[in-house]
């Protein structure tokens, strides 16, 4: 650690984020390495920390012999302040070396509204916001995860994104960029070219947008013949050979997810229309129970953990739930090690599930039915009835919980006043529930939580053609909802509409929000995922300094024959199919799950194994 | 579950572990003890909990070579195998000193001793008897954090064994400060108190530099064991 650094950490809140050397981080030799990857989360250490895809990557990166990978996290504002003040520019946990000597700089786009983040991190490590600013002495700098599904809103910052699962493709990128170097075949222009026909590996700068008119995309069309007209994202097929870090690092610091994450598997069978993870995952792909087991062990014995969370979109599809819960609890109970789930489905919502899982046990419970009334739930095929519903509450109810959260969206596609006052006679019913279950808690008041979000479109959705509501008419329907919540034991928290405005303004965007986000960058913009930093009129200035107007982006129904800026990626899933989906939401027509009836999404193209596709 | 036996591990913290908290460091513990498979004593009740704890809080940014945790464990071990299963299980920064049986509690500590380092542009040629003067004038009144608020006290009762040393811009303070719950100095308010009567300006001027150590812990003039 540098003197400067030293100095620093007396006058910031957590030097803990800043030092690295948590437990178990082994130091690799600086000998033989031929490519440094600086790999960056683009939000604070507690945070990143808990992404189990980044720890995935920078195992896989580590693994091979001459890489070395560092990790980054974006400096909180007391930090930041400090680095600027003392002129310390960006650096690695590891080493502490600085980022712009690296040789690729990636990071992680885990959600939109983390690119002011980006350019920041960018801005502090003292390498050029723009690809064509960085001479061949830059790092290059590489984009993946959720996010760069559609790419094009910071495709001007990227040299390249991985698109899809990175675990196969990256080394195999390290690689090309080792042998270029050592061939001296390698310069900035050549390895991007080169890389471009790496599958998976979007370059932007190697294609052509022009626009029609109206601001609509005219073509997209690579500059050279050998460049992929559209790159095809990149799957893991096998599962259980998968790389998983089975010595994961343990911070000291407490993060968001501090415990153990076990990645039961990949994709989703549902077909909720609004969800982009449910369909960019696809194809569902499962892990053996056996596997499962044997990671879980792993990663206990070499970290002390007292927590395995089963993190997967959808947990209780797993085909084997029972099996890996069984083959858990066969240890885990002794060594007083719980287990936890993310939200459940509440038609899987069972006695024997309850009785299992710590997380369930002793935790409140949290439902998704998304939409208050059966016909909106039919919209969005979220195929979940309000007798599961009720069901799965008295169930709780039934062993003494008191507290039900219930997730919804505010603004779906054909919503109307009456799916709002649905939801809040559904959170009323869940609470008559509670008053008809005989063993109810008398001990405790029950409490009905409603948590409401906006529907933001999303690329690579049944409803990514979908205008989302004006603004203003979401803060109305929020306040309908509001008005419409009489009874004190149900509680009403709802997430700000502006940022969810701005979420899908990036989600959606295209090339021409480039100098947006340069000109956020100049105003200072930062931690918009977060509600002390998020400035909505800020960025509204920022919006009409440049003349891009956020409504094209966010408001606007997009045309079911117009190009749209993500056409160029192909995630697996066709277009053919997205548009029978939404086709099919508008008659309020449902469709089953993978496992019940194949759709025909196209997904099963890329293979992979235990899937339910043919 | 019946607790057998408490044993009491001396450890030292220091380099990167310096900059964890107090809180985060209980769970290095809980999970090393994990890690080095120890038959912990859990409490009772709906969400059980490890039984161990420590002697005294070190504040962030501060090293040390007498830390003192007391393990319940649910199964007869020595404390040297206690010791052996431990170390490895724990991170570099933290090193198992000693390991013994103990009835002597926490809570008679009353004093501990440090060494603080400052190191500063801003100090003037005689600094050591600059900073002697500041820390030995009587009454010396700070303005002092409490659970009640902030309050205006006298802290020279608490400090005592001042010696001062100076060496080209770093001045070493060795002191021994009160330590009991009720007394409790923490060695930053020195810091503080040096930084604003000398007007060291040790947050601005980069070349300066803090270290502060904890040597020892006693009770009155008895090492604490
Ligand atoms: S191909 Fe069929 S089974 Fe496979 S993911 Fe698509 S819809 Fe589901």
């Amino acid at each position: 650690m540098n003197d400067k650094l030293k100095h620093i950490l007396r006058y910031v809140e957590k030097p803990g984020r800043y030092t690295g050397g948590e437990f178990g981080q082994e130091t690799k030799s600086s000998e033989g390495i031929n490519c440094r990857v600086a790999f960056c989360f683009p939000d604070t250490y507690e945070i990143g920390m808990s992404n189990l895809g980044m720890r995935i990557l920078c195992g896989v990166l580590n693994r091979e012999d001459d890489v070395l990978c560092e990790r980054v996290y974006a400096p909180w504002t007391d930090m930041e302040e400090q680095m600027r003040l003392h002129s310390l520019p960006l650096f690695t946990q590891e080493s502490g070396d600085d980022v712009a000597s690296f040789d690729i700089v990636a990071f992680t786009l885990q959600y939109e509204l983390c690119y002011s983040n980006v350019l920041n991190m960018l801005e502090l490590a003292g390498i050029p916001l723009l690809s064509e600013e960085r001479d061949e002495n830059a790092p290059i700098i590489l984009g993946g995860g959720p996010c760069a599904y559609n790419p094009e809103p910071v495709a001007d910052f990227f040299d390249i994104f991985s698109i899809g699962e990175g675990e196969e493709a990256l080394p195999e990128l390290t690689r090309l960029y080792v042998k270029m170097k050592k061939d001296g075949s390698y310069s900035k222009s050549a390895f991007l070219r080169e890389a471009s026909h790496i599958e998976g590996f979007y370059v932007p700068s190697l294609y052509t947008v022009e626009y029609n008119a109206d601001g609509t995309i005219a073509s997209c069309t690579p500059k050279y013949p050998d460049v992929p007209t559209r790159v095809t994202k990149r799957i893991i097929k096998d599962m259980d050979t998968a790389h998983y870090p089975e010595k994961p690092l343990v911070p000291y610091l407490e993060t968001v997810h501090d415990r153990i994450v076990l990645e039961v598997y990949r994709g989703c069978i549902r077909g909720c229309r609004f969800c982009q993870a449910g369909m960019v995952y696809r194809p569902v792909r499962e892990k053996t129970p056996e596997v499962l087991c044997r990671q879980a062990k792993c990663a206990y014995e070499s970290t002390g953990y007292d927590e395995i969370s089963l993190s997967s979109l959808s947990i209780s599809d797993y085909s084997e739930l029972d099996s890996l819960t069984d083959g858990l609890l066969s240890w885990t109970e002794d060594e007083k090690v719980k287990l936890s789930l993310p939200s459940l489905r509440v038609d899987s919502f069972t006695r024997e599930l309850m009785d299992k899982i710590s997380s369930v046990k002793t935790g409140g419970l949290t439902f998704a039915p998304e939409a208050g009334t059966q016909r909106l739930r039919d919209v969005i095929n979220k195929n979940v009835t309000e007798e599961d519903l009720f069901r799965a509450v008295g169930l709780a109810y039934s062993v003494g919980k008191t507290q039900v959260k219930l997730y919804f969206m505010n603004g779906l596609p054909t919503e109307t006043d009456e799916d709002i006052e649905g939801i809040a006679k559904l959170a009323k019913d869940v609470l008559s529930v509670y008053y008809n279950t005989k063993e109810r808690n008398r001990m405790r008041a029950p409490q009905v939580t409603v948590s409401v979000s906006c529907f933001i479109p999303k690329p690579f959705t049944p409803f990514q053609w979908e205008a989302q509501t004006e603004l203003e008419e979401l803060e109305r329907r929020q306040l309908h909802l509001k008005e419409n919540i009489t009874d004190r034991k149900i509680k009403y928290s709802w997430h700000d509409a502006d940022v969810s405005r701005l979420e899908a303004v990036f989600a959606r965007g295209n090339r021409r929000l480039v100098p947006v986000l340069l000109e956020a960058r100049k105003r200072g913009i930062r931690f918009d995922a977060w509600d002390e930093h998020f400035d909505y009129e800020k960025w509204m200035d920022a919006f009409s300094a440049t003349g891009v107007d956020p409504a094209f982006y966010a408001n606007r129904e997009m045309g079911e024959d117009e190009i749209l800026p993500w056409d160029v990626i192909d995630c697996g899933v066709t277009k053919e199919f997205l548009l029978r989906e939404r086709h099919r939401a508008m008659k309020g027509e449902a469709t089953p799950s993978c496992r019940e009836k194949c759709s025909g999404c196209g997904a099963n193209r890329l293979g992979g194994e235990r899937t339910p596709c043919k | 579950m019946k607790e057998i036996t408490t044993v009491r591990i001396k450890f030292s913290k220091e380099g990167r572990l310096i900059y964890i908290s107090h809180l985060d460091l209980n769970r290095v513990f809980s999970r090393a003890f994990k890690r080095a498979g120890l038959p912990l004593y859990y409490s009772e009740g709906f969400s059980p909990h490890p039984r161990f704890g420590f002697a005294l809080p070190l504040s962030l940014g501060t090293s040390s070579e007498c830390e003192f945790v007391d393990i319940k464990l649910r199964e007869m071990l020595t404390p040297e195998e206690v010791a052996e299963r431990l170390a490895p299980a724990l991170p570099p920064e933290i090193r198992v000193l000693d390991a013994y049986n103990s009835s002597v509690k926490f809570k008679t500590i009353t004093h501990s001793d440090y060494r603080v380092k400052i190191t500063s542009g801003n100090f003037g040629t005689d600094s050591a008897e600059a900073v002697k003067t500041v820390l030995t004038a009587s009454p010396l009144v700070i303005i002092k954090k409490t659970k009640s608020g902030e309050k205006e006290t006298d802290i020279s009762p608490f400090i005592s064994n001042v010696s001062v040393t100076s060496e080209d811009k770093t001045v070493i303070i060795d002191c021994r400060l009160a330590a009991d719950s009720a007394n409790y100095l923490n060695p930053e308010y020195l810091v503080k108190l040096l930084d604003e009567r000398l007007s060291l300006s040790l947050e601005k001027d980069e070349t300066s530099f803090v270290e502060i150590h904890r040597l020892g812990t006693y009770v009155d003039d008895e090492e604490f064991r």
